[in-house]
């Protein structure tokens, strides 16, 4: 069975806003011009991978500056088969991806130059390159139209079709992406058809899930906090008040795991991922019992189809203990029986947002090692275990979870 | 009228040997920076931005048939060279140039492409995922139309995925060229190519005349480096070539002699190694020796504290500018504006110059000139 990375990112500076790198570099945001200028020479891109490797894990100043300009030096690469060619490095040759497009257009940062339509084509060109290895998703967002156009825009992309010797073929798109924090919530009216379409055919969706990471950066309004709803959340007063915070704050609540609630009571066989377990920061610090990874447990023991992924989480070994615990967790489920938290975990890595943190390279092999790697007086009853999770997170669980009406991985 | 003619003459000959230095700097150092590939690239970008379907620029510098372009197969060399036992290297550089009918047919490509959305498969007896190739799943009726008149078949592709496009600038445009081709004919897309292509051509002339305005500036900003450096001040130049019969008999003969070797302009390549260009820069050098460029012993004027780099490359050239400055600005102001004119200019200017003496005047000789003074 090939292995899996079910959480990277691809698209490259074309792709991304104007201001995509000012956010990104965050207070260090006024040097994104000469950033990006740098980094678009061979020179500037070998001398920040020498700063990278000679800062080490030193938490110095110059190792912050070594991370973001790593960060910025593969988002600056000028295409995204350049960045997916990048990623291969790493893997086995069999290994496939699960690729998120990210539709930026609304996240106001200005535009970009490739547009998000020409994203799209440009990951459907990749496609046609490595049709068994890239498994895109198509990144929706309900400021992109009505109901009916956001719908028809999915089914262009994520369906079936009958050749004429009557064989079944997918469309090149296989799951969906939605990004909350640019500036929506889930239960947008305006996403009724897509959410119907994925619930109808098993399709899977990945919603972001933690408080860091690209926010919408524009001016706030009252009506982004109102629109027409699927469905009436009841973990927020809604129509939401915005209280003027600033974005970084004020964008958090568009991600809460428990707005998916009334979605998910609507909808209780949609499959959905909630990336990043809710952040490493809420898994070690917050230990209330209602942390997004709390609500995401939360949510996953109440509904069948929903997953988590260990993207960026991974980068911080602290939280590696908390996975394995997730993966042990049995809930109970109808008359006496219990099912398994962990075969719903699946391996990420969220390259090259994880470029920040650490390579790649060590992102690929760090916790696969971690968890092949017997510790100190374990049995070897619990090692098979390790084991075993790792098989799962990075083989079963995602064939699990990619599969669909309209494909089988 | 001799001494000012050929004051003239021998002044055209300095700007030529300078200008031929500045444009080669200029040249090598927009080759190293991919100046010329950029500013193409940036203008394809502005140029080809359609904002109701999508930017066609980027999406055919992705294409197949202009990446390729981008690939640059060099010999490996360096320190290290030796310990490899391959000798090409690849480096990825944006092209300096497009050819059109490329670009045209990849646009074609583009255009009948355009919101098709290809299919995938996964192979029973493999397991895997492989993209179906629309040409191998036409339908009876699809084959037998394209295996009758392929170049129709084409043609209306092209023109179905115009249609496909929302309405913009570009979707007017490649309209209103496909109109133009005869339906009757056999050849019509390769018509088509031609089309796009004489279109591409006719925005490639605007982004040469607007390269060459923007490399004006950089001519005129060297021109005066070089001006400084060399200490090549018009004015200077001027005066010793009016008041020395020999100096002006030496460099107009040069400049003679020059034009009649180089019947046409042929600049330097900026590939030419830099060793070349010392050769023939002291060849040239050395027939300007009668004129006052160079700082010669002024340097020794100021004092360098043994062994003190700072002194020697940085204090001392910054108090010879300033000491300097007042007397020679505006000779090498004009110096450098006229070295921004290029080499090109000075060669046409010059070669007309030498013409018109050898036609209507009488050359006077060092001896006549220094006659008449006395």
């Amino acid at each position: 069975m090939p292995f899996y990375n079910c959480h990277i990112h691809i698209f490259s500076a074309q792709c991304a806003p104007k201001r995509f790198l000012e956010v990104g570099l965050g207070n260090f945001g006024f040097l994104a011009g000469p950033v990006k200028s740098t980094l678009e020479t061979t020179l500037g891109r070998k001398i920040t991978g020498l700063l990278s490797r000679l800062s080490g894990k030193s938490s110095s100043r110059l190792n912050t500056a070594a991370r973001y300009a790593s960060f910025a030096s593969v988002g600056t690469m000028s295409t995204q088969e350049m960045v997916f060619s990048n990623i291969l490095r790493f893997y086995p040759a069999e290994a496939r991806f699960v690729v998120l497009s990210l539709n930026m257009d609304y996240m106001g940062a200005g535009e970009s130059d490739l547009t998000f339509q020409g994203q799209v084509d440009q990951i459907i060109e990749l496609r046609k390159k490595y049709p068994d290895q890239l498994l895109p998703f198509l990144s929706v967002d309900p400021r992109m139209g009505s109901a009916r156009e956001i719908g028809m825009f999915a089914k262009k992309y994520v369906g079936l079709e009958q050749l004429p010797d009557g064989t079944m073929a997918s469309r090149p798109f296989v799951g969906i992406k939605l990004y909350p924090a640019l500036g929506f919530f889930p239960f947008d009216g305006r996403l009724s058809e897509v959410i119907q379409y994925c619930s109808d055919n098993d399709l899977p969706i990945m919603t972001h899930c933690t408080p860091s990471g690209a926010f919408y950066v524009g001016k706030i309004s009252a009506a982004m906090g109102s629109p027409a709803p699927i469905c009436q959340p009841t973990n927020i007063q809604y129509p939401h008040q915005f209280t003027n915070k600033g974005n970084n704050t004020e964008t958090d609540v568009f991600l809460y795991p428990k707005n998916w609630e009334c979605l998910l009571a609507t909808y209780p066989k949609l499959k959905v991922c909630f990336a990043h377990m809710g952040g490493s920061n809420m898994m070690l610090q917050r230990h209330d019992g209602n942390s997004w990874f709390d609500d995401v447990k939360h949510l996953m023991t109440t509904y069948e189809n929903v997953y988590t992924d260990i993207s960026y989480t991974l980068s911080d070994s602290d939280t590696w203990e908390m996975i394995v615990d997730l993966c042990k967790t049995n809930v109970p489920y109808g008359a006496g029986q219990t099912r398994s938290l962990g075969d719903r975990v699946l391996f990420g890595t969220d390259y090259f947002m994880t470029e920040q943190e650490d390579s790649e390279k060590n992102l690929a092999q760090k916790f696969p090692n971690w968890l092949l790697t017997p510790g100190k007086g374990m049995s070897t009853a619990e090692a098979n275990e390790r084991r075993e999770i790792l098989r799962k997170l990075t083989e079963e669980n995602p064939v699990r979870y990619l599969s669909s009406q309209f494909f089988t991985p | 009228m001799a001494p000012i003619i050929e004051t003239a003459i021998s002044l055209l000959f300095v700007f030529l040997v300078f200008s031929l230095i500045n444009s080669w700097i200029v040249e090598y150092v927009s080759m190293q920076l991919q100046r010329r590939g950029k500013f193409l690239y940036e203008f394809m970008i502005r140029y080809m931005d359609d904002k109701f379907n999508k930017n066609w620029g980027l999406m055919l510098y992705s294409h197949p048939l202009l990446e390729v372009l981008h690939r640059e197969i060099t010999l490996s060399n360096g320190l290290f060279s030796i310990f490899r036992n391959y000798k090409l290297k690849t480096k990825r550089r944006l092209p300096a140039y497009v050819p059109s009918d490329q670009l045209a047919s990849a646009m074609i490509d583009l255009i009948v492409k355009h919101d098709k959305v290809p299919l995938f498969v996964k192979k029973k007896d493999s397991e895997k995922i492989e993209y179906v190739n629309p040409d191998n799943e036409l339908t009876v009726e699809e084959r037998e139309k394209m295996s009758g008149d392929r170049d129709t078949y084409l043609f209306n592709e092209f023109l179905d995925g115009l249609n496909r496009l929302k309405e913009s600038e570009m979707k007017t445009t490649l309209t209103s060229i496909a109109r133009k081709i005869d339906s009757k004919t056999s050849d019509k897309v390769n018509q088509l190519n031609t089309m796009i292509a004489t279109w591409f051509d006719s925005s490639m002339e605007r982004l040469n005349g607007w390269y060459k305005r923007e490399t004006r500036s950089w001519l005129f900003f060297t021109g005066l480096i070089i001006a400084i450096v060399f200490n090549v001040n018009t004015l200077n130049v001027v005066q010793r070539l009016y008041t020395d019969p020999q100096a002006r008999a030496t460099i107009t003969k040069a400049a003679e002699q020059y034009i009649e070797s180089h019947k046409e302009f042929v600049k330097d390549s900026a590939t030419d190694n830099i060793d070349t260009l010392r050769i023939r820069i002291d060849a040239l050098k050395g027939q300007l020796s009668p004129l006052p460029f160079g700082w010669g012993d002024q340097l020794d004027k100021y004092p360098v504290r043994e062994g003190n780099i700072i002194d020697l490359y940085v204090v001392r050239p910054f108090k010879l500018f300033k000491d300097n400055f007042r007397a020679n600005w505006l000779g090498w102001l004009i110096t450098g504006l006229a070295l921004s004119f290029g080499a090109p200019f000075w060669f046409d200017v010059l070669k007309k110059f030498i013409n018109v003496r050898s036609a209507g005047l009488i050359p006077s000789t060092a001896k006549e000139d220094s006659s008449q003074k006395k």
